[in-house]
């Protein structure tokens, strides 16, 4: 028995020094090549670190949510990819998701869930073909969903609100007629 | 940018983390191995089929818990997101990727020219090829030791050959060849030691754990981490048939001295000397089953004294460690 608590404690050790060294191995590249996922800061922050050309992000912006955004995670490798994360002002839910992607095996895990979506519906958004998808979340509340592409990018938008709102907070995203 | 898309999608996501799932099993189990200081061959063998064996399976397993595994937030928990490593540009617009595939690649070529090729070739060859077979009376090699062993006896040839040689197969009947040369390099005692082992190895190749193994094995063929495991495996396997020739002569020394005659003629630093490039093949295989034979020979006479128990409790930790650990391996 004492052979065994014995050996199971130098097995942990071993274990924890793994666990240790994957951690280090995992901070490697990023720290003479930056580009895979992680947190930043602000959008600011992410657009110089990345390089990236030009961040997607509504100009009206319900007063019902709180700016800046709450999460930013960012990344250019394997691909570019932007998601941005909005809390309402008076409680921790979150309310709004931006992701802005260049390819399409991008995988998010949904924070917002619906329960059901009630109706699929193609849009002209400003001249982009977009898909926008209205339904309840979990609690029942109104939740919709609009894909679009602009340029090379696939832009999705999450919203617990109306699809009129979110039809107007994806507009002010985007100038004019599609490039 | 093909290899790069291939690598983002499930089969290749699938492929990077089974050769890391792979890396990760086999480091936890050498430190399982050293931790306990498990030295029957028989408990080894049972640990390193982990490596083997979880790596096939972990992914699809992940996946059918967390459909949200390896989701680009979930990438910022892992222990190892092996996106950072495989996206590195090394210059010249080359990625790291390119190295792994080339490196997958390599791993297939070997495996089907190093296994799959002979093992093909053998089947095929049910007797020994090339040598001529004496008649002779085979019961007269069964000794009390080897007569008390129960189960199906298998045959026992003998070859007109002067070179002192044994070895076995298993097609439709077991058949254990002697040459003539042998019965003259060996003493009765010893030969009973070598006929033994070579029984034990007839009996676990028709052991369906041993089938299966290798038919998941195959399905790792890509894999340089389960390629050097599935050796380790095959060559503990020589430990272990010595250890159940042992169980039933007794006689350690015997099948030690016997190794001594039949294999081990050179002093291990001897045996890597290479004199010209072209050896260096020839060279290292040499050295390599010299180095293997002498630490056979060291077992049989060192007996290591630790026993079975207490291997399931060792191997329970072991998995839930590997498994927990590669969950966060992404």
């Amino acid at each position: 028995m004492h052979r065994h608590a014995t050996s199971l404690a130098i097995f942990l050790l071993f274990t924890g020094v793994l666990i240790v060294a994957l951690k280090v191995i995992d901070r490697l590249p990023a720290a003479f090549q930056p580009g895979v996922v992680r947190r930043y800061a602000s959008l600011a922050e992410a657009q110089s670190t990345l390089g990236i050309p030009k961040i997607y992000v509504p100009t009206y912006f319900p007063k019902t949510l709180q700016w800046p955004p709450s999460l930013v995670l960012a990344q250019i490798k394997p691909f570019t990819a932007v998601v941005m994360e909005f809390h309402r002002v008076d409680s921790r839910v979150i309310a709004l998701v931006i992701t802005q992607t260049a390819s399409q095996r991008l995988r998010q895990r949904p924070k917002i869930h619906f329960k059901r979506i009630r109706q699929t519906s193609s849009v002209n958004l400003k001249g982009r073909e977009s898909v926008v998808e209205r339904g309840f979340c979990d609690d029942g509340e109104s939740c919709s969903q609009i894909t679009f592409m602009e340029g090379d990018l696939w832009i999705s938008i999450q919203m617990r609100s109306s699809a009129e709102e979110l039809l107007v907070l994806a507009g002010s995203m985007l100038s004019g007629r599609a490039q | 940018m093909i290899l790069s898309d291939l690598l983002l999608t499930l089969p290749g996501r699938y492929v990077v983390q089974s050769v890391s799932h792979s890396l990760t099993a086999a480091i936890v189990v050498e430190s399982a191995l050293r931790a306990w200081a498990i030295h029957r061959p028989i408990v080894q063998q049972r640990l390193r089929t982990l490596v083997v064996l979880l790596p096939i399976f972990a992914f699809p397993a992940y996946q059918l818990v967390d459909p949200d595994r390896g989701t680009m937030s979930s990438r910022l928990d892992a222990l190892l997101n092996t996106d950072a490593w495989l996206y590195l540009e090394l210059g010249w617009g080359v990625r790291l990727y390119t190295l792994f595939f080339l490196l997958l690649v390599l791993t297939a070529a070997v495996f089907v020219v190093q296994e799959l090729v002979p093992i093909v070739r053998h089947a095929r060859e049910s007797a020994a090829p090339g040598y001529r077979r004496l008649p002779t009376e085979g019961g007269a090699f069964m000794t009390d030791a080897l007569r008390a062993v129960p189960g199906d006896k298998p045959e026992i040839a003998i070859l007109d050959v002067d070179d002192p040689l044994i070895f076995s197969t298993t097609g439709s009947r077991a058949t254990i060849y002697l040459s003539r040369g042998i019965q003259e390099v060996l003493t009765r005692d010893q030969l009973e030691a070598a006929i033994a082992h070579e029984l034990a190895h007839t009996r676990r190749t028709r052991r369906p754990t041993l089938v299966l193994l290798f038919l998941f094995r195959i399905l790792m063929f890509f894999n340089p981490v389960t390629l050097i495991a599935f050796r380790r495996i095959v060559h503990g396997e020589e430990n272990i048939c010595d250890d159940v020739a042992v169980s039933w002569t007794h006689n350690p020394e015997a099948l030690a001295v016997t190794l001594q005659r039949l294999y081990h003629t050179r002093e291990v630093p001897e045996a890597f000397h290479i004199r010209r490039l072209s050896d260096l093949r020839s060279g290292l295989e040499d050295y390599s089953h010299a180095v293997h034979i002498a630490e056979r020979i060291r077992r049989l006479r060192h007996v290591d004294g630790d026993g079975e128990e207490g291997w399931i409790f060792v191997f329970v930790v072991v998995v839930v460690a590997i498994m927990s650990i590669n969950y966060y391996v992404v």
